[in-house]
């Protein structure tokens, strides 16, 4: 199957991703969908075909840098992509990830399908990414009810401390969205990396932070959605005395689909 | 007054500062910690002048390490650099997580050799060690003069300063039992009146027969035994290959009543792995109780950012960032969390050390390993001219000024520098050159005030502001 120049960007973004070192990412797609997931399990983005987009008639997973065409085919639990030039054809032949698009695809619905009414939108821009620290881990999001959001990384290495707010009048809150907490949030950090990278889909994003208490992942959506529908779900970094990893979890998830997924040595085939 | 705090109370801000990670989705992969090189197989090259092709290749003797004794490379900042390799393979059995000796090992052997997947375990030519041993034991019969013209290993010999064995590889293992190798070693470092420090995870080192090769050396003899936590199913997730805590106290008791020294040893401290409270003070009642009164401890490496051991604490279900950044990555928060753990053993009785350069200067003895008062009762020389040796002879004068001139003449008059560059990378040191993390110029209380003809002119202040506690604070 060949795809169109929008799949195809979405592809090549995923790419540098994982050239620039700030994601190394697995990509699935399915039917309207395309995910990417990170390497350490930590972000998931699901894109959604505009209907006038073909959807994928069968399902597909590579890793992100092994990408090297926009026509691939999968066989005997191979991707191959395939490139032409003149009378020449090329393939590359890679390995898929150990995850299928449908365990994907069912564990972005089981995170996703949670009451939005626990969480609060905050619209940024990338704007943002000027003032952060890059070179910094972890970009902190604090707030309470009533107050703007505010972005703080601790520079453990110095001492300082870097506080960003959004001023009251950036005209980001035309996009009828505000900076102004409706509620109370648990500090909650991500990697820094992580917050960088979903800017390069997308300039304005809207950030959903769960109500303290709630649950620790963040949901974010993308303003322009028929430039590009864009959601990501991004498992926080908690301020708790535990070291032991934990998946991310919110108290409305869909308990019935919370299996833990379990790498299959798949041999999926392309009729 | 320097404001004090707890481990709990500087713990609990650490917590508020460097975060968890959670994950969408749980799952194990493959850890690749050991990043082999590859050589090209069945490689030739045609020789034009013998018209014939030849197989190009390089072998590892898997039978023995050709070696003998050195000085580490840690010598300019380390009171106890004299190294005797016994054995020696691709990889260690005990297969502890955190450890980079294997990555080092695999890296080079598969890189230089064509034979290096055959490696099993080798060890050293004990008969050649013994041999070049016997022939440099004039030395200690020397003049101090005349050892103090010495160079190298030569010098350390001649001085008396401790060997220490099991730095690069584990000494004890089950093949050691039956070969008996080290124990050849013990037995002859114990004829030739010879002090010696082990280092081990092993409790091989308690059986009858080492414990009398090491109880009967008059010179003394030191045993590092390493157990960074009592808790079974952490020790077991870290160290799967090692022996349990409970095994390893078998091993220490039978040494303790045999009138060894034996220092507990904590290296690496992991932030929030190995500091539960109930896991502490078992640790710290059974040790007493075994008569165990020495502790010795480090952070995780300063250098730690290896993706294949990440991810092997990743499969352990553990936060390799969370523990690096806090306990390493930053130096200051990893060195501040470790002087204030380090002051719960102290508090219960425990007489404690560490290599932690932030730390020296509240150091219980002058040598780190904690064996100064052993071997030094038993005529022992150490490394004086190093900058964990320099951080204490600051100390030792408290709001005055200190040169390096005064050091220099203090490390002459103990037997001088090991060498001539390590006396240059010392002083290089003392002068905010080289690798910051061996230098003094970090340590808790030091200041600079001044300059002479060698240099800064150091002080230490007692009452300093620590500076590891300001960074933390002004994080919060």
């Amino acid at each position: 199957m060949k795809v169109n120049s929008m799949v195809e960007q979405i592809f090549a973004n995923a790419v540098a991703l994982e050239q620039s070192g700030g994601l190394r990412n697995t990509i699935y797609a399915t039917g309207s969908k395309v995910y990417i997931l990170n390497y350490d399990h930590t972000f998931l983005m699901q894109f959604k075909l505009r209907k006038s987009e073909a959807p994928f008639e069968h399902e597909v997973s590579f890793r992100a840098n092994d990408y090297d065409s926009n026509e691939f085919s999968e066989k005997d639990g191979k991707i191959i992509f395939t490139s032409r030039h003149g009378d020449y054809t090329r393939t590359k032949k890679c390995a898929t990830p150990d995850l299928n698009p449908s365990d994907v695809k069912a564990l972005f619905h089981k995170l996703n399908s949670v009451d939005k009414e626990d969480f609060v939108f905050i619209t940024m821009d990338s704007g943002v990414l000027t003032l952060l620290d890059r070179s910094l881990s972890h970009t902190e999001f604090i707030g309470k009810a009533g107050n703007p959001l505010t972005l703080v990384q601790r520079n453990i290495y110095d001492g300082t401390l870097i506080e960003i707010t959004k001023d009251s009048d950036d005209k980001a809150s035309l996009l009828q969205d505000n900076s102004i907490l409706s509620f109370d949030i648990e500090p909650i950090a991500i990697k820094t990396s992580d917050l960088a990278s979903l800017f390069t889909f997308q300039d304005v994003l809207s950030f959903g932070f769960p109500k303290a208490g709630t649950g620790n992942y963040i949901i974010v959506n993308s303003i322009q959605k028929q430039k590009r529908d864009m959601t990501v779900i991004i498992a926080c970094c908690v301020y708790d005395e535990v070291i032991a990893i934990q998946e991310a979890s919110h108290q409305g998830m869909i308990e019935e689909e919370t299996e833990e997924i379990v790498p299959q040595n798949i041999m999926r085939r392309k009729k | 007054m320097k404001t004090t705090l707890s481990y709990w109370e500087i713990r609990e801000m650490v917590i508020k500062t460097v975060p968890r990670m959670t994950v969408l989705s749980t799952m194990k992969k493959k850890t690749n910690a050991v990043k082999e090189k590859g050589r090209k197989r069945n490689y030739q090259q045609f020789n034009l002048k013998e018209q014939e092709w030849r197989k190009q290749e390089r072998l590892l003797n898997t039978e023995e390490i050709n070696n003998f004794l050195e000085i580490s490379l840690r010598a300019q900042a380390c009171p106890m650099p004299f190294n005797m390799d016994i054995w020696d393979g691709l990889t260690c059995p005990f297969n502890c997580i955190y450890c980079y000796a294997n990555l080092f090992r695999a890296s080079l052997y598969t890189a230089f050799f064509d034979n290096s997947r055959t490696l099993g375990f080798r060890h050293c030519n004990p008969d050649y060690y013994k041999k070049e041993m016997d022939k440099m034991d004039y030395l200690r019969g020397l003049s101090f003069d005349d050892k103090v013209k010495l160079q190298g290993i030569n010098k350390a010999f001649a001085l008396k300063m401790p060997l220490r064995m099991g730095i690069r590889f584990e000494d004890f293992l089950k093949t050691e039992g039956k070969e008996k190798i080290s124990l050849n070693m013990l037995n002859y470092l114990a004829d030739i009146e010879y002090p010696v420090m082990i280092n081990t995870k092993s409790d091989l080192v308690g059986k009858p027969e080492y414990v009398e090769a090491l109880s009967r050396n008059p010179a003394g003899t030191a045993v590092h035994v390493t157990a960074i936590t009592s808790n079974a199913t952490i020790t077991k997730r870290l160290e799967p290959g090692a022996p349990s805590f409970e095994k390893r106290m078998e091993g220490i008791r039978a040494m303790v009543q045999a009138g060894i020294r034996v220092v507990a040893r904590i290296e690496p401290y992991l932030f929030l792995l190995t500091d539960e409270p109930e896991d502490l003070k078992y640790y710290m009642d059974t040790m007493w109780q075994a008569g165990v009164r020495n502790i010795t401890f480090d952070t995780y490496s300063y250098t730690a950012t290896n993706p294949g051991i990440r991810q092997s604490f990743i499969n352990a279900g553990y936060d390799y960032d969370r523990i690096t950044l806090a306990g390493c990555d930053s130096q200051p928060l990893g060195s501040l969390l470790l002087g204030s753990f380090m002051q719960l053993f102290r508090d219960y009785g425990y007489s404690c050390s560490t290599f932690d350069m932030g730390n020296a200067p509240t150091n219980d003895q002058d040598v780190c390993c904690e064996v100064g008062d052993w071997f030094g009762d038993r005529g022992a020389s150490f490394n004086y001219g190093s900058t964990v040796m320099a951080t204490k002879f600051i100390k030792s004068m408290p709001m005055k000024p200190v040169t390096w001139g005064m050091f220099h003449k203090w490390v002459y008059e103990k037997g001088g520098f090991l060498t001539t560059d390590l006396e240059r990378a010392v002083h290089e040191l003392w002068n905010l050159g080289g690798n910051v993390a061996y230098s003094h110029r970090w340590a808790e209380g030091m200041t600079s005030i001044g300059r002479d003809e060698g240099g800064i002119i150091w002080m230490y202040d007692p009452n300093k502001p620590d500076f590891r506690l300001q960074l933390l604070e002004g994080l919060q």
